[in-house]
């Protein structure tokens, strides 16, 4: 197997016209393992995020990918995103596709992946995520922590080095939870490197190597989880954890 | 707006009812009485005092509708002056799109997509080749032999199918970042569809000649063609603006996290639900672009409508106005009534299904 | 904050855009290359000068006097005013008779939905070029002969050369006329405003706002019987006085009211099942009276829903008045596109003319759409 593939930022600033939602963020996070970042609504996660894979431009500083820079221009940014899957908070499922149409499309489209192949992939990815009984339905009839997964097995599909999730589990009902999140206990056990933005607390003591947390559009406090839920060291990452409540 | 009550439904709750409102009693029973006088008089007219067969009008009882007049004449109303021997070319590219509509329908057919991809592609230039002949030791017809109904499916499918295409591309510049495109698109749309057909066909009869380079010649039919399809598609491109516009970023967002560019993202994620958001309005263009085919009768194209027309005033058969325009009026009527329905039920298909969706995921999504 | 990736970005875009214009900035010279090369080899002249000629032909029908020596200009603002009266006729007939139909989709009376709704499916699904012609040819050609006429009253009539209506002779009673009609507007006008700020104060409005309305109407009305009213009288061959309509004008104004009613009628009834039920049973619980509840609960959110849609299909009647020149009624379309176009060969420039007309009034009823849709969005704030 090649190297885990780590991410490098530096120094990254975003501007919403005039608002600064990231102040120089500079951080490394480690390949192979599983990233957990966390913080107030409105810190910047989702934009920070969000300007890993391109989908959101910056104005200044630079991110690495596995040593490669993510730039700007549109083709290179296309080749960067097929190691680089995303889990949106709201599925963003393809409400037109079946299940199983919805993880084979781009395998066939964009690696052009036999039908069959790419199906008898999918299923697998489907079984291992729980919904393979679903492969044919659309979307619409499945519960949200189905829906979910069904991304999951969708960003997999590509066979990212990468992994982004952007509060995977908020629009979910805790049952529904419990299925999304014991989906990526696994994955993080695969050692895929995996950056995943969320609340849960139980899940990030139990996989993340280690936990940013973000405020004001800076990462005010890196440490291991233990440590983090343990004895956090800045005034605000106490008062959010107290907020939250305990993991 | 409300719902009867049952009691009025009882001889009693009638004559209660008609004691209670004798202004909307009296107005409803002399309605039904036109309505019943009008049908008699439709159906004795059309069908009872009618005459199937005769040689010319004085053939024709006076008293009832001269069906013999529009058998008589069927073959022109269909083929316009299409050679006679030649006409089995015209039946194929008339029956063509019908059988493979009923192919696409037809539940489960995983050929689907060439059936579309065949239809907007290949359908229009083989039904080109084989109607205007010239190669294949098939003889040549010269378009200005072409006519009636023939003409009017040639010159809507036409439109249609140049015009869908185009319209796809207008809308997607419609909605570009660059505001150069942007407004040179929103310049070109506004301006067909602030433009009467009329002048537009005009316009494109005497300019199109104008624009091409010295030499360069289309036929009638192709510049009133190029007229009606500039036209429509203005149309279309706003009706699919709108389908693009009601899918959601979060759609996109997921393309490009998929590694998928902009082309592909609009062909397999984009278009397929903006398309299908908008079928009803697709629809209903198709109805209004149909009903606009008639307009080619005022740059002398004997479409249906004009044939009829010009056949009016054969000596043989005057004064059979009525019949002519009710045989045009059947046809057009039927053709757009059964659309008009397909619409709405598209309509009403995609609330329920809306609904089904906010219902099962809690409107989540 | 602009970053280097956004300098980029703009300059790409730049680039891209530069080449957007060039590709459309080609073609256009190669068009206006190719226009000039064919008007050359035709031998057509170009320029407005023509605007300035004889036209050399008359006007069956005008607003303005025209006859064979006027000049182009004359000819083409002869043809707009016709345009114009027609879209203003059918615009006016399509939305009363709309409404009504409209109305009477949602009726309580089954026969009368029943009957309305045939009407709509019946109409709307015909072109509007085979109303137009049927109109011409069954109808009018199956009218009597002037000398047969159709009264109608004794003051109007109907053959088959066309509508005959009494119109009053203005001529000296022009002065008098005009300062009645102005005193009736100032007595409207003040009483509108007496209105509304009694409504504004939820009061009843004063006697006199009711006693110049009333006045005001009284007038009008004293203002059309004193008026001296010319009533068609057949003599010779043909009615002399009035006003004579084509029979093409006619049928014109019949095809284009008829159909559109159908749409609007759609529309009408679309806006109506758009208020709320929930919201007219709340109101008639409120104790709110019938009238009020139509006037305050369900017309203006329906009009919000209607307006658009209506503006649209005015459009299409402006557009539509060109299918004059199918039946030989002397529009824009018809005088100037058409003869004027082939007697002067200046293709060019005749297009470009009619081309912003009709844009010109497409933008003016956008334009009015718009402002009601911000007034409304105003008023719902
Ligand atoms: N598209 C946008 N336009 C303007 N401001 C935005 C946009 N997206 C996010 N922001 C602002 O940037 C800040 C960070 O947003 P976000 O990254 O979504 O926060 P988080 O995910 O941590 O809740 C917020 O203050 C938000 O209001
Ligand atoms: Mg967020």
């Amino acid at each position: 197997m090649t190297a885990p593939t780590s991410i490098k930022v530096r120094s990254l600033s975003k501007w919403f016209g005039s608002w600064r939602a990231l102040q120089g963020v500079s951080v490394d996070i480690e390949g192979g393992a599983c990233t957990v970042l966390c913080g107030p609504s409105g810190s910047g996660k989702s934009t920070f995020l969000r300007c890993l894979n391109g989908l959101e431009e910056w104005q200044t500083g630079e991110i690495e990918i596995g040593g490669i820079a993510v730039g700007d221009q549109p083709r290179a940014l296309t080749r960067l995103r097929r190691d680089v899957g995303m889990v949106f908070q709201s599925f963003n499922l393809f409400p037109h596709l079946s299940v199983l149409d919805n993880v084979t499309l781009a395998p066939r489209r964009l690696l052009h992946r036999r039908r069959k192949d790419a199906e008898e992939q999918a299923m697998r990815l489907l079984q291992r995520v729980g919904v393979a009984r679903q492969a044919d339905k659309l979307p619409a009839g499945l519960s949200g922590g189905q829906k979910q997964r069904v991304a999951i097995a969708r960003a997999l599909a590509m066979e990212p080095k990468v992994l982004l999730f952007d509060e995977p589990t908020s629009a979910l009902d805790p049952e529904s939870v419990k299925e999304v999140l014991d989906v990526m206990i696994e994955l993080a056990k695969g050692g895929t490197t995996m950056v995943v933005v969320t609340h849960e607390m139980g899940f990030a003591r139990r996989v993340a190597s280690r936990v940013l947390f973000m405020d004001k559009g800076r990462i005010v406090e890196t440490a291991e989880p233990e440590a983090f839920f343990t004895c956090p060291c800045s005034e605000r990452a106490k008062s959010f954890l107290a907020d939250i409540g305990p993991p | 707006m409300h719902a009867p009550s049952s009691s009025r439904l009882t001889p009693s709750g009638v004559l209660a009812t008609a004691r209670a409102y004798p202004f909307s009693t009296f107005l409803t029973v002399g309605l039904l009485y036109v309505a019943l006088w009008l049908t008699w008089r439709i159906v004795d007219w059309a069908v009872i005092e009618a005459t199937w067969q005769a040689g010319d009008r004085a053939g024709c009882n006076p008293e009832g509708a001269c069906w013999a007049f529009i058998l008589n004449r069927l073959p022109q109303f269909t083929f316009g002056f299409y050679p006679e021997a030649e006409r089995w070319r015209a039946w194929i590219v008339l029956l063509a799109p019908p059988a493979l509509l009923l192919l696409a329908m037809a539940p489960d057919f995983k050929g689907r997509r060439w059936i579309i991809a065949g239809g907007f592609i290949a359908y229009p230039v083989a039904a080109l080749a084989l109607l205007s002949g010239g190669s294949l030791g098939l003889s040549h017809v010269p378009s200005d032999q072409w006519g009636g109904l023939l003409l009017t499916m040639i010159v809507g499918i036409g439109a249609f199918v140049l015009s869908f295409p185009l319209a796809i591309l207008l809308a997607l510049a419609r909605l570009s970042k660059l505001p150069a495109l942007r407004w040179l698109t929103i310049g070109f749309i506004d301006f067909w569809r602030g433009m009467p057909l009329v002048a537009v066909l005009f316009m494109s009869v005497i300019m199109l000649p104008l624009f091409l380079p010295p030499g360069f010649e289309i036929s009638r039919p192709g510049l009133a063609l190029t007229g009606l399809t500039l036209y429509s598609s203005a149309y279309l491109a706003e009706v699919i603006r709108g389908g693009l516009q009601s899918v959601g970023r979060g759609q996109t967002e997921a393309a490009l996290a998929l590694s998928f560019g902009f082309w592909r993202t609009q062909t397999y994620i984009v278009m397929p639900q903006a398309l299908r958001a908008v079928l009803p309005g697709i629809v209903n263009s198709v109805i209004a672009l149909f009903k606009d085919t008639t307009y080619v009768m005022i740059v002398g194209l004997f479409d249906l409508l004009n044939i009829v027309t010009a056949a009016l005033s054969d000596a043989r058969w005057l004064g059979l106005a009525t019949e002519g325009y009710v045989f045009v009026g059947v046809i057009y009527w039927l053709f757009c009534f059964v659309l008009s329905h397909v619409s709405s039920r598209l309509e009403a298909q995609q609330s329920r299904v809306v609904r089904q969706d906010q219902i099962l995921t809690g409107s989540t999504q | 904050m602009i970053g280097p990736r956004q300098r980029r970005a703009k300059r790409v875009a730049f680039i891209q855009q530069a080449l957007v214009l060039l590709a459309v900035g080609l073609l256009a010279v190669l068009i206006a290359r190719n226009t000039v090369i064919n008007l050359q080899a035709r031998g057509l002249a170009s320029g407005f000068d023509f605007l300035w000629q004889e036209a050399g032909f008359k006007i069956a029908f005008a607003l303005i006097p025209v006859d064979a020596t006027s000049t182009y200009g004359r000819v083409f603002v002869a043809g707009l005013l016709n345009s114009l009266l027609i879209a203003a006729l059918g615009i006016i007939a399509a939305t009363l008779l709309g409404f009504l139909l409209g109305i009477a989709r949602v009726s309580p009376s089954p026969p009368l939905r029943f009957l309305t709704r045939g009407y709509v499916e019946l109409v709307r699904n015909l072109p509007l070029l085979l109303h137009l012609l049927l109109w011409q040819a069954v109808i009018l050609r199956s009218l009597p002969t002037v000398k047969d006429a159709i009264g109608l009253g004794g003051i109007a009539f109907l053959s088959n050369r066309g509508l005959y209506l009494p119109m009053p002779l203005l001529g000296n009673q022009a002065n008098l006329l005009l300062s009645a009609l102005g005193a009736a507007a100032v007595m409207a006008a003040i009483a509108w405003i007496l209105h509304r700020r009694a409504r504004s104060h939820g009061e009843a409005p004063p006697l006199l706002a009711r006693g110049l309305s009333a006045g005001s109407l009284l007038l009008l009305v004293l203002v059309l019987i004193g008026l001296d009213w010319q009533v068609p009288q057949l003599s010779g061959f043909d009615y002399r006085g009035g006003l004579k309509l084509m029979p093409e004008f006619v049928s014109l104004i019949a095809a284009l009211t008829l159909y559109n009613a159908a749409f609007i009628a759609e529309i009408v009834r679309a806006g109506i099942q758009s208020v709320d039920k929930g919201q007219r049973e709340a109101a008639a619980a409120l104790g709110l009276s019938s009238r009020q509840i139509l006037r305050l609960v369900i017309v203006p959110p329906a009009l919000r829903v209607i307006v658009p849609p209506i503006a649209n299909q005015y459009t299409h009647i402006i557009k539509a008045s060109s299918l004059a020149t199918v039946v030989g009624f002397p529009d824009l379309v018809n005088v100037f596109l058409g003869t004027s176009l082939n007697q002067t060969g200046r293709a060019v420039e005749i297009v470009a003319m009619t081309a912003a007309v009709y844009l010109v009034l497409c933008a003016a009823v956008a334009l009015a759409t718009e402002a009601f849709n911000r007034r409304v969005a105003l008023v719902e704030r």
